[in-house]
């Protein structure tokens, strides 16, 4: 009997397996030249679309919405296609790597769940059957096409993918709103949340704004962090706790790093990152700390100056989630040029004379009060919606003037998508 | 990685097999079993007496997982009441409600239990469970959803002394039907498949007097949990819920 | 869980099953003894085993993963197997010290343990039996940790979080006189949320406190 036990405890240790880890590495490694070769601004606004999916349907559902986008550094821009599919919070992200083709070279990611893989699009014309590489033009009768291959993970792409051009997007303004700078740690997206990085790929997620989380140093830095404390959902291990308005900024950013490595980054540097290196068009400040607001309203006021003199289409709103942030709203001194949103009910809302109101998802589409709001000049946005089949509902029956979410790619396909 | 842990657990099982494959110690051996003889039991594979009821009351908790509730890390307890009523010999009927008050599980169900040996014991068995939850609080939520799930169960006991009774329980969840509601706006969901997997282990013993209670684990490895409906959960992958079951059998 | 932890746990739980096999006595006795408060208290040696993080510009490193833990539990024996309490102490995880830019870290980790525990002798104790399996227990306890740290570096921190976790321990019990025991225990502690594990080794007096 005891030697059985014992061989029991032996198989035993032979069978303990490691916990899933769950990842995402990205398989595919971007250039980032600056520039579009081939891809000029009239290709470009030619290609945008809502597309069929004839080939790689299966994976990526019947049809896609194509969007190009861009990051600037300095000087340099560098032009990147998105494709946001139905399926899964699925997207493409491509770039332009040979300047004298009109080939794109990226990778695909379902934002559900870890698949990903790599994929290639080349630039098509169909007439009659017959496909012709893309010149710039178009004649009657052609129909663009974007043809190529996807791959899983990090195998050549090989697959076959086919998207047929059939209209264009639809254009109703709408404000795509990132999460947390553009989305969770825990969707396993390349970066961190509230990340220099995060604020930099949002755009290519799908985003025309972010929202992102701003605390305080015991110093009094304004930084960007969502949780109250360092946990190791967000950093990495480092045996530090606690709150982290308790360290100040040379502790955080000597010692404490993110999930994917990068430094705490302050509010100035999110919002240069803003306003220098993305297409972004709207900023909300969540308020997450309690205390003054002052330094946050010198920041928002700079990097609003900042952004007219750079002729950048820019807001930027302290949003107001408590009546802790409402009090320390009402305690500064002088309120002009300070656009706020307001999380609270209407009547709150309409006190402080907010531009913004912004209701959970959670209370439904609460139409009359909001049809209410926008009669009176407001712009209503609600938060945070992820649920894909929800965020059809919120599009299609709802009045809102946009959705903020940790998953922009959907909020992309299913406004671009929608016909009225 | 789940079936290891079951596997696993069937090897722990093994181990007291092994001297159980042995004939049965005679009647009058100090530590003879008579099969026949029932303990109060609630997760013991073995029939109620046909027409008997049995039932317990206490207490699960839920550690919430971190992908869900992110910073805020909790033991979610709700209230666990067991009923079952024997049918015959080896049927006897289930039920087994759970409720957070906001929320509540209602499970129904029929199992056919048999002794293999004077020690082993098994059943198998197949629950309905169907789930509400309302949540209505002003500027927060104005949501509600039910749900249906198929859980079909087999469970291996050992009755390590004549009161001393393990259990080893697994589940296979399937979901049936789902429905979620925001103000107006609402979605459904039929036949969404395999949900995921549950792996129990309970010891049910008298603890003082002649109070019996049982004592138990449950890892559940499943895409969707009903008692975080209202975390509207996204993610396409199965997370842990380990649960802490402690019930006194009335 | 990491894989140690889970090693730990599958050990126990396979030494439970097969050592109650074999068990000499049962439980079904017809004397029963009285319900009874027992108080343990005890040291010993503590290893952290699970990973341990360290800011990456960190130089000079050094890393300390042992210490010298502490527990204290109260216990409710009842009249049979299974025993219900209340477990604290202290634990002992983790320091590391080194350089960053040009100025001294050090950093030291610890943990209070507040767990409701349950154990269970592997044997009954009856009459004057001298089986071996009557003198091992199992325990297990879940509940939380009150996991501390406190950085020198640019100033003082002193912060601590309140994390998930569990235990689960294995002991050998001798008795020395009629109401006091001497115990040896090895011990797994698992903080959760903080993703720490430390296994002790410690020496404990058992004292039977009161009976009624």
């Amino acid at each position: 009997m005891k030697t059985r036990c014992y061989l029991s405890t032996l198989l035993l240790l032979s069978l303990l397996g490691c916990q899933r880890d769950y990842e995402a590495p990205v398989p595919y490694t971007f250039a980032d030249n600056p520039g579009a070769g081939q891809f000029t601004a009239s290709v470009r606004q030619r290609m945008e679309g809502v597309y069929a999916v004839t080939a790689g349907n299966s994976q990526f559902g019947e049809q896609v919405a194509v969007k190009w986008t861009y990051g600037m550094n300095g000087p340099d821009t560098t032009h990147y296609l998105s494709v946001f599919t139905g399926t899964d919070v699925g997207y493409f992200n491509f770039e332009v790597v040979k300047a004298d083709t009109m080939t794109l070279t990226g990778y695909w990611r379902k934002l559900v769940n870890t698949e990903t893989g790599r994929a290639r699009l080349s630039v098509k014309t169909t007439r009659n059957g017959q496909v012709r590489p893309y010149r710039g033009q178009l004649t009657e009768g052609d129909t663009l096409v974007l043809d190529g291959a996807f791959s899983e993970k990090t195998a050549e792409p090989s697959q076959s993918l086919r998207l047929a051009y059939r209209r264009p997007l639809n254009t109703e303004p709408f404000a795509i709103l990132a999460h947390r700078g553009g989305g969770r740690t825990s969707d396993l997206l390349p970066t961190s949340e509230n990340s220099l990085d995060m604020i930099k790929l949002a755009s290519r997620l799908g985003a025309t704004g972010i929202e992102i989380d701003v605390r305080y140093t015991k110093d009094g830095v304004p930084i960007l962090y969502h949780d109250n404390t360092l946990n190791l959902r967000l950093i990495q291990k480092n045996g530090l706790k606690g709150s982290i308005e308790n360290y100040t900024y040379q502790q955080l950013t000597t010692l404490v790093r993110l999930i994917n490595g990068e430094r705490i980054p302050t509010l100035e540097e999110a919002l240069e990152t803003v306003v220098s290196k993305t297409p972004l068009s709207f900023v909300w400040l969540d308020t997450k700390y309690i205390g003054p607001m002052d330094k946050m309203q010198v920041l928002q006021q700079k990097f609003r100056q900042r952004a007219a003199q750079l002729g950048r289409t820019l807001q930027i709103v302290i949003g107001l989630p408590t009546q802790n942030a409402i009090n320390s709203y009402k305690a500064l001194a002088d309120k002009s040029n300070t656009p706020i949103l307001c999380e609270l009910d209407t009547a709150i809302t309409r006190s402080l004379n907010a531009k913004i109101w912004a209701p959970r998802w959670t209370l439904g589409p609460q139409t009359n009060q909001v049809l209410a709001m926008k009669a009176e000049g407001r712009t209503v946005f609600v938060w945070t919606l992820d649920e894909p089949r929800f965020i059809d509902e919120f599009i299609n029956q709802g009045q809102f003037n946009g959705i903020l979410s940790n998953y922009s790619p959907a909020v992309a396909y299913y406004h671009y998508t929608r016909q009225p | 990685m789940y079936l290891r842990h079951f596997i696993g657990l069937l090897f722990c099982l093994l181990a007291l097999v092994a001297p159980a494959q042995r004939r049965p110690l005679p009647a009058d051996h100090p530590r003879a079993i008579d099969s026949t003889v029932r303990q109060p039991a609630i997760y013991f594979p073995q029939a109620p007496y046909p027409g008997e009821w049995r039932k317990s009351l206490g207490v699960v908790f839920t550690t919430t997982p971190p992908a869900l509730t992110e910073e805020v890390r909790l033991r979610v307890p709700a209230v666990d009441f067991n009923l079952q009523r024997g049918l015959t010999k080896h049927f006897f009927l289930v039920s087994r409600l759970q409720t957070q008050f906001i929320q509540s599980n209602l499970s129904l169900g029929v199992r056919w239990a048999t002794p293999l040996t004077d020690r082993l014991f098994l059943s198998v068995g197949n629950d309905v469970h169907g789930w509400a939850g309302v949540l209505k609080l002003k500027d927060v939520f104005n949501s509600q959803a039910v749900g249906v799930q198929n859980v079909p169960n087999l469970s291996l006991g050992y009755r390590l002394t004549r009161e001393l009774q393990l259990t080893v329980k697994g589940e296979a969840i399937t979901d049936w039907y789902y429905r979620s509601q925001v103000g107006s706006l609402a979605i459904e969901n039929r036949n969404r498949g395999f949900n995921g997997l549950a792996f129990t282990a309970v010891l049910e013993q008298p603890f003082y007097g002649n109070r019996h209670v049982s004592l138990g684990l449950r890892a559940a490895y499943s895409n969707f949990n009903w008692q975080f409906w209202s975390l509207y959960d996204t993610f396409d992958r199965n997370l842990f819920y380990p649960q802490l079951i402690f019930n006194f059998i009335l | 869980m990491n894989f140690w932890g889970r090693t730990f746990f599958w050990m126990i739980l396979t030494l439970l099953t097969g050592l109650v096999a074999t068990a000499q006595t049962d439980s079904t006795v017809s004397k029963r003894g009285p319900y009874t408060l027992v108080i343990t208290a005890g040291g010993g040696l503590s290893y952290y085993a699970t990973h341990l993080g360290v800011p990456p510009p960190l130089e000079q490193l050094r890393v300390s993963r042992f210490g010298m833990p502490a527990t204290l539990r109260v216990m409710w024996h009842p009249d049979h197997r299974l025993r219900i309490g209340l477990e604290t102490g202290w634990v002992p995880m983790y320091s590391y010290r080194g350089v960053a830019a040009g100025k001294s870290a050090r950093v030291n980790v610890d943990a209070i343990p507040i767990l409701l525990v349950f154990s269970m002798p592997l044997a009954w104790l009856s009459g004057t039996e001298r089986s071996l399996a009557r003198r091992l227990s199992i325990s297990g306890g879940t509940g939380a940790y009150l996991v501390q740290s406190r950085l020198r570096y640019a100033g003082t921190v002193a912060e601590s979080q309140t994390s998930l976790g569990w235990m689960v321990a294995g002991a050998y019990t001798q008795p020395i006189g009629r109401y006091v025991r001497v115990a040896a225990e090895l011990k797994w502690l698992n903080a959760t949320t903080t993703e720490d594990g430390v296994v002790t080794a410690q020496l404990q007096l058992v004292w039977r406190a009161f009976s009624w």
